[in-house]
């Protein structure tokens, strides 16, 4: 009993003693909970309608929910939905009511459902139909978030092997030793960057091409496209785990960085709608790299864009691989005296 | 190539790891740099490198004030943790750290030859470090830092954590390339190896306790013991308390 004792005592001060593992043990879930109850936990509440073929009544119900707007009658739902003059059209006939979405999305779905169950229990109408601008023949969910995994994963994997590589290779006193040696810190860091760049080229290549042959996930846009998206996250992921492993000191404290870095992330990559976030905290969404990389992906694989359609990405992309370069290049002045 | 130390002093945050100190290690000696564990060894070593920069006073070589990435391939070193790609051979591992010194292919595989037949390694190149013994480790970190041909070595604790034999060969390996003309700086706790060197300069606390000829420094002991000149140096400085 007594040395069971000395083991929960001492289990207890290690934590104490670590203060990062309390916050990632404490602090950590309480945020990424609190993210999860707004981005699903939410109904989306304000959103746009166009109404056909609703009364008064029915239009009452909808004013009291959403932002009922008009449009031409004879202006087709896609059209509406193409020009984002409104988020959804809802149309009312005597075979039944029939909702069109730009693509598929709960809270928006939910929203609209809301006030039709409302509108059900006092005039009895059937469940709509739900149609889709985009995603229309997304049958399942994998189908529909095909997009969102390839980018996920092509950050998250090279994320964590170049984060890890690079705390190895600090904590054997591989660096130092690399570090006097006459290399220029731009050819460490290109030399390190480049090395796992083309295991991610692979990985990225791989991926795509197992997603769309073997599981049939259409890709309606630029494949170039699809993949330079893919090619460029995983590099960002590689630029982002060097920096990141700057503040760990062992390989585990890497791990301990996917609550904070990963986690808020995958949530933000347009898994979930994002538009329900109080504070205009989905804005968070444009300091995250894995949200470009499904965008983009997202624009590629769903709506069949071209390459050129996804050149902020791109962008993007290419600049916090320049910024996360420059910074690990700095860092390095830690292991040689200049 | 004398290296040449003037009022080098280092703090990590709030701690003083090294207070003014003053050496001259001269040209073509094995130097030693003896003291206990958290004398301030490594870091000093680290400064003569050039993988740290002192926070005062200044390092030269000859009449270059370092760190110059100019000298940076005249001086190797040799980390007290071996600092071996374990997941490469032996052979990799060299062939690595010789292209980032930039040497020429062909002279690097006779630069391989050489450094794998001085480490007794020749054997085991294509093992993977990961299966290497402690000692192997030790031997092949040397054979790295022996690659560049560098006219100055700077070993940190090269003997620690290894066999008596083991010791014996790695000593009698730098008794060679001293004759070879090399300068060597070697760090140590082990007291005894004093004697295996020139010079040696007894650090204690951040401070030079003395430095002299081995012979010298052995003639203040009453039995040839050196822990005596570091005791009488701890007696002082509680009496000065």
């Amino acid at each position: 009993m007594k040395g069971m004792k000395g083991l929960i005592l001492r289990i207890l001060k290690q934590q104490v003693n670590d203060k990062r593992t309390l916050a990632l043990i404490f602090i950590v879930p309480l945020f990424i909970m609190t993210l999860i109850y707004f981005l699903l936990g939410t109904a989306e509440d304000d959103i746009t309608v166009v109404l056909r073929g609703a009364d008064d009544a029915v239009t009452a119900y909808f004013e009291e929910e959403c932002t009922v707007v008009d449009a031409a009658a004879n202006k087709p739902a896609d059209e509406i939905l193409a020009n984002k003059d409104a988020d959804a059209v809802v149309n009312f006939s005597a075979g039944g009511t029939k909702i069109w979405l730009y693509e598929p999305d709960s809270a928006k779905l939910a929203a609209i459902n809301g006030v039709l169950k409302e509108i059900q229990s006092t005039q009895g109408q059937t469940p709509p139909e739900v149609l889709y601008l985009y995603g229309e023949n997304l049958d399942t969910l994998f189908e529909q978030l095909a997009y969102a995994l390839l980018g996920i994963l092509s950050f998250f994997l090279v994320f964590l092997i170049s984060g890890v590589s690079f705390v190895h290779e600090r904590t054997l006193g591989t660096l130092e030793r690399l570090m006097l040696t006459p290399v220029k810190r731009t050819t460490v860091i290109g030399g390190i960057t480049v090395g796992f760049g083309i295991i991610g080229i692979l990985q990225s290549l791989l991926m795509f091409v197992f997603t769309v042959s073997v599981f049939s996930i259409e890709c309606r846009g630029s494949y170039l496209g699809a993949l330079l998206i893919m090619v460029m996250l995983s590099l960002t992921a590689i630029s982002m785990g060097l920096f990141i492993s700057i503040f760990a000191h062992s390989e585990f404290q890497v791990f301990q960085f996917i609550p904070v870095i990963i986690v808020p992330q995958i949530f933000l990559s347009g898994l979930f709608p994002l538009e329900g976030l109080p504070l205009h905290l989905d804005l968070l969404k444009y300091a995250t790299p894995i949200y470009y990389g499904c965008n983009g992906l997202k624009k590629i694989l769903i709506y069949g864009e071209s390459l050129a359609a996804v050149w902020p990405e791109l962008a993007v992309l290419a600049g916090l691989i320049v910024v996360f370069f420059a910074l690990n290049v700095v860092f390095l002045k830690r292991y040689r005296a200049e | 190539m004398d290296i040449r130390l003037k009022q080098v002093s280092k703090s990590f945050g709030k701690e003083r790891v090294l207070n003014n100190i003053n050496l001259t290690f001269p040209k073509g000696e094995i130097l030693c740099l003896i003291g206990p564990s958290g004398a301030g060894k490594t870091t000093l070593l680290r400064i003569i490198t050039g993988a740290l920069k002192a926070d005062e006073g200044e390092v030269r070589l000859d009449d270059i004030l370092l760190p110059d990435p100019a000298v940076r391939r005249r001086i190797a070193f040799m980390p007290q943790n071996d600092a071996v790609y374990l997941d490469l051979s032996g052979l990799e591992n060299l062939l690595f750290y010789g292209r980032m010194y930039r040497i020429r292919e062909k002279e690097l595989k006779e630069r391989i030859h050489d450094v794998l037949a001085v480490t007794g390694l020749t054997k085991d190149a294509k093992k993977l470090a990961a299966r290497y013994s402690g000692g192997m480790k030790k031997r092949l970190s040397l054979a790295i830092t022996l690659l560049n041909d560098a006219d100055t070595l700077i070993l940190d604790e090269p003997t620690a954590g290894i066999d008596p034999l083991l010791r014996k060969t790695i000593w009698e390996e730098f008794h060679r390339l001293n004759a070879a003309g090399k300068t060597l700086i070697v760090s140590t706790h082990v007291m005894d190896e004093i004697r295996l060197c020139d010079k040696a300069a007894l650090l204690y606390r951040g401070g030079i306790v003395a430095y002299d000829s081995v012979p010298a420094l052995l003639a203040q002991t009453t039995d040839g013991d050196i822990e005596e000149i570091f005791l009488k140096s701890q007696k002082s400085e509680t009496e000065a308390v």
